[in-house]
């Protein structure tokens, strides 16, 4: 045990991780960016004034992991693979 | 007269203070819907310090996976599992038992059980983290304005919210001609409740849903046929995967009819009959069933919500339309889980419940579209998460394949329980983690190994040197990482 605990001590993963807890990213507000998986990227239209409670709009320099470059993006799901999922792997036929 | 007066005042009267009191009814967080995706959000709003509230009108909460989904398909799926072992299993391992039969009003109680258990924990959790459980539907008065009507138990009221997160879920698609009676025509609402063992059970639809169900009728003894629109079983499975499942359930009595379209399924006494376009032979097929199950999948639910009061937008899927922060046209006004874009799947609903609420606290919130498992719990289960070996081809990305048989090893053994493999799909020249398939006993809990390999960008040579337990399943998971560049020892 004792010594399972030195080894363990002494051990240097090769992954390299970066630990937590993660800072959270202050939000700027800006243009609203499509779901990963909306089809087309299709947006919501905006309505008038209508104001989020607890939103922070301290500037810091984050604003959408979209706006990022490519490799920081999550690979969105293919509207095929969506479908199929939620058809069950059936197409309804008309 | 005085009396009717004096009646009809006193109600009045009623009306008056429970608006009067119901218009004092103020959160800074109204969830609509009570399933996974709301449930979740509600705590973890009550978690970071709002006044929280959650409208559910089902009566119970836990949504369609508590109630009439995962929950109960699992407590068939299981209990069906060990019976069907009892009665084909058990001299192999020097078992010797006696008849073993099915007492469905027990088999059902069952099940009723766990669903009563969590849907209860659920409550339970609501009062714990101080979030306000409305008993009715909720309805869109204007924009920061929800007004409740009260199924039994509940109270009436209307809500004042800064932010709404609207959860409603989804339901079973219909299938066009087909009238669905829950009875001999049904959805898997209807599937998770026959009061006896149909002796021959059609199912519209080869996916997760229609294969479960396949699975539990099958062991208790039904003729199950399975029809199906594709050319393959599986949804979005790894092809290589879905062949394999097809041919274990086969294995198990399943038939299968492929490229299969559906023209014709009308009840008539007690007997539904069935006709279908064979599209490879270009000719009609006619086949009877006692029961019908229409599992062609979901449809977003929105009934009642009064979505049009506010103008909410909705896709030409009915989907209720957002951006990456899942807000409507509202800012104050977000949705998740299946109402909305995506899988409709309860863990990916949950992860949406928590990133929308982050996002009203912070600004800031996370979920990984690219890493949301799929399960299916027939036996060996199946599971999947990343990338398939046909997506990756489509992409141009260049990909080693590893895999291990469960076959060799040693506890699929010991368990005699030794179908299918864990394929691994890594990139070619960094060897990171691009995909993960299983097919074999416990697949669904491997996955999340896989899960947490994908999240932290790892690759097959990091799952390789991380040492896993003898004898357990999960170095089958640890010698198909092996095997993306290397070769496993035990095979």
């Amino acid at each position: 045990m004792r010594a399972s605990l030195a080894a363990f001590a002494k051990y240097t993963p090769l992954i390299k991780f970066v630990g937590g807890p993660h800072p959270i990213p202050k939000h700027i507000p800006g243009p609203p960016q499509p779901h990963p998986c909306a089809p087309g990227s299709l947006l919501p239209s905006k309505a008038g004034a209508s104001s989020p409670s607890g939103s922070s709009a301290a500037a810091v320099p984050f604003e959408s992991r979209n706006v990022l470059s490519k490799r920081f993006r999550y690979a969105p799901l293919e509207e095929a693979e969506i479908e199929n999922v939620i058809s069950g792997g059936a197409e309804v036929v008309f | 007269m005085l009396r009717s007066f004096t009646q009809s005042q006193k109600r009045l009267f009623s009306s008056a203070r429970v608006l009067a009191e119901a218009v004092q009814k103020k959160h800074d967080i109204v969830v609509i819907g009570g399933g996974p995706g709301g449930y979740v959000a509600a705590i973890k709003a009550a978690q970071l310090g709002y006044d929280t509230a959650c409208v559910e009108k089902r009566g119970t909460l836990g949504g369609t996976c508590l109630n009439v989904g995962c929950i109960p398909s699992k407590a068939l799926l299981n209990n069906s599992h060990l019976y069907h072992q009892i009665k084909t299993d058990t001299k192999a391992r020097g078992i010797d038992v006696g008849e073993a039969n099915i007492n469905m009003d027990n088999f059902m109680k069952a099940k009723e059980t766990a669903v009563k258990q969590l849907t209860g924990g659920i409550e339970m959790l609501f009062k714990k983290n101080k979030v306000k459980y409305y008993k009715g539907a909720g309805s869109f008065v204007d924009e920061h304005t929800i007004n409740v009507d009260p199924i039994e138990g509940g109270e009436e009221a209307v809500l004042k919210a800064d932010n709404i997160i609207i959860a409603t879920g989804s339901e079973a698609t219909p299938f066009p001609g087909i009238e669905i009676d829950e009875e001999r025509i049904i959805t898997s609402t209807g599937a998770l409740s026959l009061k006896e063992v149909p002796k021959r059970l059609a199912i519209i639809g080869g996916g997760i849903i229609g294969l479960e169900m396949g699975s539990v009728w099958s062991r208790l003894g039904s003729e199950v046929t399975v029809i199906e629109y594709n050319n393959a079983i599986g949804a979005g499975m790894d092809g290589e995967i879905a062949k394999s499942t097809q041919k274990f359930l086969t294995k198990q009595g399943l038939k299968f009819n492929l490229g299969a379209k559906v023209t014709k399924g009308v009840r008539e006494g007690d007997v539904v009959k069935i006709e279908y376009e064979d599209t490879k032979k270009g000719k009609t097929v006619a086949l009877e069933a006692d029961v019908l199950l229409v599992a062609v999948g979901r449809r977003p639910y929105t009934t009642g919500l009064n979505a049009e009061a506010i103008g909410l937008e909705f896709d030409n899927k009915n989907r209720v339309v957002i951006d990456s922060e899942y807000k409507t046209k509202f800012d104050h006004i977000r949705c998740i889980g299946d109402v909305t874009f995506g899988a409709m799947l309860a863990h990916k609903a949950e992860e949406e419940g928590i990133a929308a609420v982050e996002y009203i606290k912070n600004g800031h919130g996370h979920v990984n579209y690219g890493n949301i498992p799929s399960v299916m719990y027939s036996h060996p289960e199946v599971a999947w998460v990343g990338q398939s070996e046909e997506q990756l081809k489509e992409a141009g990305i260049k990909y080693n394949v590893g895999k291990f048989p469960f076959i060799a090893n040693s506890r699929a053994k010991t368990n005699n329980d030794t179908e299918g493999f864990v394929k691994f799909l890594a990139d070619s020249e960094t060897q990171r983690v691009l995909g993960v398939h299983i097919i074999g006993p416990n697949a669904g809990e491997m996955i999340a190994e896989a899960g947490l390999a994908l999240e932290y960008g790892a690759s097959t040579e990091d799952i390789s040197r991380v040492c896993h337990a003898h004898p357990t399943l999960s170095e089958a998971f640890k010698e198909a990482a092996m095997d993306t560049f290397g070769k496993p020892i035990n095979f």
